[in-house]
């Protein structure tokens, strides 16, 4: 295999038709690796058009760059550990009041789970509760 | 550690290169001038890229950029945006300094600052201008300090996209000078404690805090005398001149008022949580106590889901209002994203082709792509009026979603006056329509923008701009509005020649601004050329600084990125994260009327201000929470481990609320927080030392001592 082949920022930028500013930011949030060599001498090599093109190929399956940081550091083949929640993040929580004292709360984003099933799922938790309460008064 | 963790570690709180922003304003007349100077430092190791996105005035026009770093002054110049992204990369790569200022969407910029060496300064000073408008004898001066949280992706670059951070407190101070006309006018300031200067001929605000938290917008209502109101100026434009006048007419309203066919759309998305939802419920109130027997109204509420009270048109009657009351007591913000086209289009299919049928929205505006929505609401045809509401608004949104329907727009903050705003709402939907609205200019006028003038309601501003071939204008400008009944109302000005300070200037401020109007409805090719030649940043213009390095002292590796987070908007803080937890007031705070703490206490807020009974007050009605001081001290004197102890103790005694809130100080604390915390934060753990305290929690001795100094009572009952 030839790996002697050396390339300039610009270069890799035009080979995975990206802006150079955002291969830049790639590399600065070690989604790439840096360059070979310093300052005027830096140059590149076909792994980091390799690594460019993984990304784009996570970004355009719709995974956020955190996430395919997560994806690229992960050796293995198996499920995904959920994403970490960073400190200071907020969060857009849906609540549902079942009852007085009884609340249900999700992120569907995070859940992955569509308008349509959240109403699902928050018709099926009212349904249980009040088969509870009924089942209570019956007692 | 991986680069990704290092940049997650700015947003972390840890490393932030903007250590100071600073604002001064001079306002003359309608027309106010701001520069903002924002300092960066690299207290690291290895040289960095330091990127802002931060928010600036829909309306302010940038005049201009100058960058001081290591010891040198560098002006800036502006540049078509391609070549301007690729000059900064190229600098970046050659190891020197760079710093690029781009505009993102209508209000939204991000500063670059590239390649800052270890221990290097660098402080980012621009200017812009800005012509306020007046709404009925009322003038808002609006200066946005961060951008909230945004429901959806950013369709901006990644290093672009705004991202705020519970840990970061930006800082900023702020001083205010007010000259010509308006120095006698009467100021509010609903946002920040100011204090007020009249000095002779010119009246002086600052924020009195040195270092205020960046976490709302900053808001100072003027008052003033009709005669004041309205003005026409020209300045040089090269061979020749240009000319700003800013209207303000007034007719008469209709005999028998207008019934009206409205839909109220209300945000509940979890954004607005906290301040906004109280006022978008205070907003509610006041309109369903606008609506007449003749009209006819839907109400919708919406988040990721749309919910609407009634699916079509319901007419106004006592009853209808009442189940409508109900509905909206019963909002909260617990619908989740904000899906606002969505609700729009709902609204949309309710009004259906129902003629001069309006749409009132309630929202914080805090949406990624909105820009989509506004394009989507001009096909749909129906005039919308919005409410902005929170503690730092989506301006650009609301505003430009209103002014392209036909509508207009109120933004108004927690601590203003909602139904004064409500009710301004309604007389604009009752009011005659203007048929015809010309501008005149004097002879030799060409170049005139806006081209078509939107809706014009009486007692709101029109502007308008126009250029001039000959070196001076000779004649009056004059406004005249026809309303659909046949009225006419007309308004002259004189236009006047702005004393220019800059007179080795052939292109005056006057005359950019004139250009920068002319550009909002040009095409790229004229658009760029205008902005080249006025030196507009714009859709298609950065401004640009290029600053060489020396061949020993320049860069040797791709700056490491330190994206500046945005502090988090007032208010929501704590409480979007935090267990539900009522805050006590303390009994000192004796200028609250009962009503005032009860609403307090539901907003869960700081009610930082207490508005005198009598309303506006001959000066800043902003009076001093010294309390505020005292607790300020209180908290600073507990330290990391004190939270510690006080979380781990209620972990053990099964209060995981208040073991969470204790924690969450401690990490406060332990990201670098000592001196400065938020009126919300100082609130909420005011009531966790009480909290603790009353549990059985013994409190340490130089807490308890701070208390006994403050004069604060940690026994006192808990309000829930």
């Amino acid at each position: 295999m030839n790996n002697s082949r050396t390339f300039t920022l610009d270069e890799i930028a035009a080979l995975a038709e990206l802006p150079r500013r955002t291969v830049r930011y790639y590399i600065q949030t070690g989604l790439v690796d840096r360059p070979q060599g310093i300052g005027k001498g830096a140059y590149y090599t076909e792994q980091h058009v390799e690594q460019l093109l993984l990304v784009r190929k996570w970004q355009l399956a719709g995974l956020s760059l955190e996430r395919i940081g997560e994806v690229l550091k992960q050796q293995t083949n198996g499920p995904l550990p959920p994403a970490p929640r960073r400190k200071g993040t907020v969060e857009v929580w849906s609540h549902l009041v079942v009852a007085d004292g009884v609340e249900v709360t999700l992120d569907p984003g995070r859940a992955c789970l569509t308008p349509e099933q959240v109403r699902a799922f928050f018709r099926g938790v009212a349904q249980v509760y009040e088969q509870i309460e009924n089942g209570k008064e019956e007692r | 550690m991986s680069s990704l963790a290092c940049a997650l570690k700015s947003v972390q709180g840890e490393r932030i290169a903007l250590t100071n922003v600073s604002v001064s304003a001079v306002l003359h007349d309608l027309l106010e001038e701001v520069t903002m100077c924002q300092s960066y430092r690299n207290e690291e190791q290895v040289n960095i890229e330091a990127v802002y996105t931060f928010p600036l005035p829909l309306d302010a026009v940038l005049l201009d950029l100058e960058v001081e770093i290591g010891g040198r002054v560098l002006k800036g110049v502006v540049v078509e945006k391609k070549a301007a992204e690729e000059k900064y990369e190229d600098a970046i790569a050659a190891g020197d300094a760079a710093v690029m200022l781009e505009q993102l969407e209508p209000g939204l910029y991000t500063m670059n600052v590239g390649n800052l060496m270890p221990n290097e300064d660098a402080t980012i000073k621009f200017s812009y201008s800005i012509l306020y408008r007046w709404v009925g004898e009322r003038l808002r001066l609006f200066i946005p300090t961060t951008i909230a949280t945004r429901f959806g992706d950013s369709p901006h670059a990644p290093h672009q996209a705004p991202e705020s951070s519970l840990a970061v407190e930006n800082h900023f101070s702020l001083q205010m000078e007010i000259l010509g006309s308006l120095k006698d006018a009467q100021f509010t300031c609903p946002s920040h404690q100011v204090s007020l200067t009249r000095l002779a001929g010119r009246v002086i605000v600052s924020v009195k805090q040195e270092q205020a938290a960046m976490d709302r917008d900053f808001i100072l209502n003027v008052k003033a005398l009709k005669a004041s109101r309205s003005f026409a100026v020209w300045g040089p434009d090269g061979d020749g001149v240009a000319a700003v006048a800013s209207f303000q007419p007034f007719f008469p309203g209709l005999q028998q008022t207008r019934p009206l066919s409205l839909a109220i759309v209300i945000d509940c998305s979890g954004s607005m949580q906290g301040d906004s939802i109280e006022q978008a419920k205070k907003a509610l109130e006041g309109i369903i106590e606008s609506l007449q027997p003749a009209d006819r109204f839907a109400l919708i509420a919406f988040g990721n889901s749309t919910h609407a009270l009634w699916e079509r048109l319901t007419p106004s009657t006592p009853a209808s209002r009442e189940v409508a009351r109900h509905f909206a007591k019963q909002l909260a913000a617990n619908m989740g994203g904000t899906e606002i086209g969505k609700a729009l289009q709902t609204a949309y299919e309710i009004l259906g082709d129902i003629n001069s049928a309006d749409i009132l929205l309630v929202t914080d505006g805090e949406v990624s792509s909105w820009q989509p929505v506004v394009q989507e609401a001009k096909r749909a045809g129906h005039r919308i009026f919005t409410v902005g509401v929170g503690n730092a608004v989506s301006e650009a949104f609301v505003r430009e979603l209103a002014g392209s329907t036909g509508g207009e727009c109120e933004l108004v903050a927690p601590r203003e006056d909602m139904a004064e705003r409500v009710i301004r709402h309604f007389e604009r939907m009752r009011a005659p329509r203007a048929k015809r609205v010309v501008v005149q200019w004097p002879d030799g006028s060409c170049d005139i923008a806006p081209n078509k003038l939107g809706s014009v309601f009486g007692g709101d501003t029109v502007i308008s701009a126009a250029r001039f071939n000959e070196s001076t204008i000779d004649g009056l400008v004059v406004l005249e509005v026809e309303t659909e009944t046949g009225e006419t109302a007309r308004q002259e000005l004189t236009v006047s020649e702005v004393p220019s300070s800059t007179t080795q200037d052939t292109i005056s401020t006057v005359a950019r601004f004139a250009a920068s109007m002319r550009l909002k409805e040009q095409n790229a090719t004229m658009g760029l050329n205008t902005a080249l030649q006025y030196r507009l940043v714009s859709p298609w213009t950065n401004w640009l600084v290029i600053a060489a390095r020396p061949d020993g002292d320049k860069a040797q590796d791709i700056p490491a990125i330190r994206k500046v987070p945005q502090t988090q908007a007032a208010d929501r803080t704590l409480y979007q994260s935090l267990p539900a937890m009522s805050l006590s007031w303390a009994a000192s705070a004796t200028a609250m009327p009962p009503s005032a703490m009860r609403a307090a206490r539901i907003m869960r807020g700081m009610p930082l201000f207490s508005r005198s009974a009598t309303g506006d007050s001959q000066r800043a009605t902003s009076s001093a929470p010294s309390r505020f001081t005292g607790i300020l001290e209180l908290i600073r004197a507990v330290t990391e481990q004190d939270w510690h102890e006080i979380s781990s103790w209620a972990a053990r005694d099964r209060h995981p609320d208040l073991s969470q809130n204790a924690m969450k100080f401690r990490e406060l604390r332990r990201s670098g927080r000592k001196g400065w915390f938020s009126e919300t934060e100082l609130l909420l753990g005011l009531s966790i030392l009480r909290e603790a305290r009353s549990l059985g929690f013994q409190l340490s001795d130089t807490i308890l001592d701070a208390a006994r100094r403050m004069n604060i009572n940690l026994d006192e009952q808990i309000d829930f």
